[in-house]
């Protein structure tokens, strides 16, 4: 499972078009769409700035959707958002849920959410998947716990640090991420770093499959030529 | 409380990596709490250094002026200057007995980060204190002061460059140093169980306080205190929540009511999420968080303690605002009328209470004076908001 993400209406909504053909045509399996938060506590400083570039744009979750359902993305490719808390809970869980489907969105991957607070977007209202995490800080309950999670796919976050930093796992990790792929019911798929292509290969040696970030809004800040030829190395 | 939540407000909206360590946290207050050694210790700091139990005054000149027995309880006097000295010796202690060599804090007015270097100087824990460069520039001695205490500072730059921006960035650094690091959080925000573990080493302001009022043979009417995050408000409201005491929260009005010129956060808010709780908020139609204004740097935060959300709601508390003009009235009157420097929080407690000393004619009214206000003379003097 070869995943992307790409920050919603960045670094425009024309590029961001561009980026996400580019991406379907290259062979990435699915499409985690960030939405821009003002306080994004979870990422590091490339997609945070980028962000925080995108809202002074004035991108938004309604505009994004809008698009999304405009393009029916969803029958070409697995579509997740990316986003926090706050962003799901304003736009009404209930409500939400519908407008997401009609958009052909699989699931959400939401950064402050840990999987103990599921149930509160659940009483709330929302019906859609939420992705469930497991860290280099899980516990074993916390394993055998995820190993039950039959809901899209368990996002394993390589690292104790935010999005963007170097890609290496410490023996405990790997022994962790080996543990969690053996008993798993749903892919595991490894995020947080991965940049190249060798980073890629070890990651799938590890785990059912990986996303990456950081390194795409760095190529897409500068140059989609360039973003295109590393998607095909990537996703080739 | 249950599982982590005050009523409906509370939880731990954190990233996934955070939550043993939250566990290891509750585990471990639930623990020190038992811990008679610990806790003896706890307070014999607080009373051989930190200056414990603060007295309670009455303030005659300013009763006598306004037509009210205005009380104040002082922790203004403590050392490093506000009530903020009770939880970072708490925590301190708390990240020893965890085992945690790091504390790391985000700070607003610089209270929060002094007194936080100043425990880790006394328990001997490395300390990182994360500070909007906004703060910074306010509160520049503050900055230096934490610095002579032995802290690392560090500036952010990002967001609106105030209290909200320093909690991202200590956040940041507690996911990358989780194992080694306590975060030394501020005030009765965050994620469970942080809030009920400030409000725990805060509750002494009134505990003392209600002790003190006993002794004189009545309990106060009212009891004022200012909110941001609101640790010394709930630190004396649980001195008096079971009285017939009327409870008032007062807020950070700012300039006006339109949003980015105020932190009226329950005044104006709704219930959101942001820096892992569930609780009243500002923020736009979209989820993005709204700036804030105050004159005071310990008030401008566009979030609150999950527990005042939960006092709002079920009625127990009224929550008032002050303006900033009104707060600067009340800084200078305190000074003028009984020779005490009161901090620009305390002073939109003392702001409320002036503004509406008409309906608390005759009344006992006790202010919680968290803070001295010696650091705020720059403000006060440059005007500058």
């Amino acid at each position: 499972m070869k995943g992307l993400y790409l920050l919603g209406g960045y670094p425009d909504m024309k590029t961001f078009d561009e980026a996400l053909e580019i991406a379907l045509d290259a062979g990435f399996d699915f499409i985690e769409v960030g939405v821009p938060f003002s306080d994004p506590v979870a990422d590091g400083p490339v997609i945070a700035r980028a962000a925080l570039g995108a809202l002074k744009k004035g991108v938004n979750l309604k505009l994004i959707l809008d698009y999304l359902k405009g393009k029916r993305l969803g029958e070409r490719v697995d579509l997740y958002i990316m986003t926090y808390s706050n962003i799901l809970w304003a736009a009404n869980p209930g409500r939400l849920s519908g407008v997401l489907k009609e958009c052909g969105v699989k699931g959400c991957i939401v950064a402050d959410l840990p999987n103990e607070e599921h149930p509160f977007f659940k009483r709330a209202g929302f019906e859609l998947p939420l992705v469930s995490f497991a860290t280099p800080e899980s516990r074993e309950e916390d394993l055998l716990k995820l190993a039950e999670v039959k809901e899209a796919f368990i996002y394993f976050v390589s690292v104790r640090g935010t999005t963007g930093g170097s890609f290496c796992l410490d023996a405990d990790t790997q022994r962790k991420l080996l543990f969690l792929k053996e008993r798993a019911k749903v892919p595991v798929v490894l995020g947080f770093g991965i940049k190249s292509r060798e980073d890629v290969e070890k990651a799938l040696t590890l785990a059912h499959g990986f996303v990456i970030g950081t390194k795409a809004i760095e190529l897409l800040s500068e140059d989609i030529k360039a973003f295109e030829r590393w998607c095909r190395e990537i996703a080739g | 409380m249950a599982g982590g939540y005050y009523g409906r407000f509370g939880g731990r909206f954190v990233s996934e990596t955070l939550i043993p360590a939250l566990s290891q946290l509750e585990e471990a207050f639930t623990a020190f709490k038992r811990d008679e050694a610990f806790c003896r210790r706890f307070r014999k700091i607080l009373s051989e250094y930190a200056g414990r139990p603060t007295p309670v005054t009455f303030a005659s000149n300013f009763s006598k002026a306004y037509g009210l027995n205005l009380y104040l309880k002082r922790e203004d006097l403590l050392h490093t200057g506000a009530h903020k000295i009770n939880n970072t010796i708490g925590q301190g202690l708390l990240a020893k007995f965890m085992g945690k060599r790091r504390v790391i804090a985000e700070t607003g007015a610089g209270q929060h980060g002094v007194a936080t270097a100043t425990a880790a100087a006394l328990l001997g824990l490395e300390c990182t204190v994360y500070m909007g460069s906004l703060d910074a520039e306010r509160q520049r001695i503050n900055v230096e002061r934490m610095k002579l205490l032995g802290a690392e500072v560090r500036v952010v730059e990002e967001g609106s460059r105030t209290l909200k921006d320093a909690i991202n960035a200590a956040l940041r650094d507690w996911v990358r140093n989780v194992r080694d690091t306590h975060y030394l959080i501020g005030s009765v925000v965050g994620p469970h169980p942080f809030p009920e573990v400030v409000a725990h080493f805060q509750s002494v302001i009134g505990e003392e306080a209600r002790g003190q009022f006993e002794a004189m043979g009545f309990m106060p009417d009212v009891v004022v205190a200012c909110v941001g995050g609101g640790s010394n408000a709930i630190g004396i409201f649980r001195g008096f929540v079971d009285e017939e005491t009327e409870l008032v929260g007062v807020e950070a009005g700012g300039l006006s009511d339109e949003p980015g010129r105020h932190a009226r956060t329950l005044g104006l808010g709704r219930p959101g999420i942001l820096h892992g709780a569930f609780s009243y908020l500002l923020y736009d139609e979209h989820g993005n968080i709204t700036d804030v204004h105050s004159i005071s740097a310990g008030l401008d935060y566009p979030g609150v303690g999950p527990e005042h959300s939960f006092l709002k709601e079920s009625g127990r508390v009224r929550y008032e605002h002050c303006r900033d003009d009104d707060a600067l009235f009340a800084f200078k009157e305190l000074s003028r009328l009984e020779g005490i420097i009161p901090a620009l929080e305390s002073a939109h407690a003392l702001g409320y209470v002036v503004k509406n000393s008409p309906q608390m004619s005759g009344k006992n009214v006790l202010v919680n004076l968290s803070g001295r206000g010696d650091k705020d003379l720059s403000i006060v003097l440059g005007g500058k908001g």
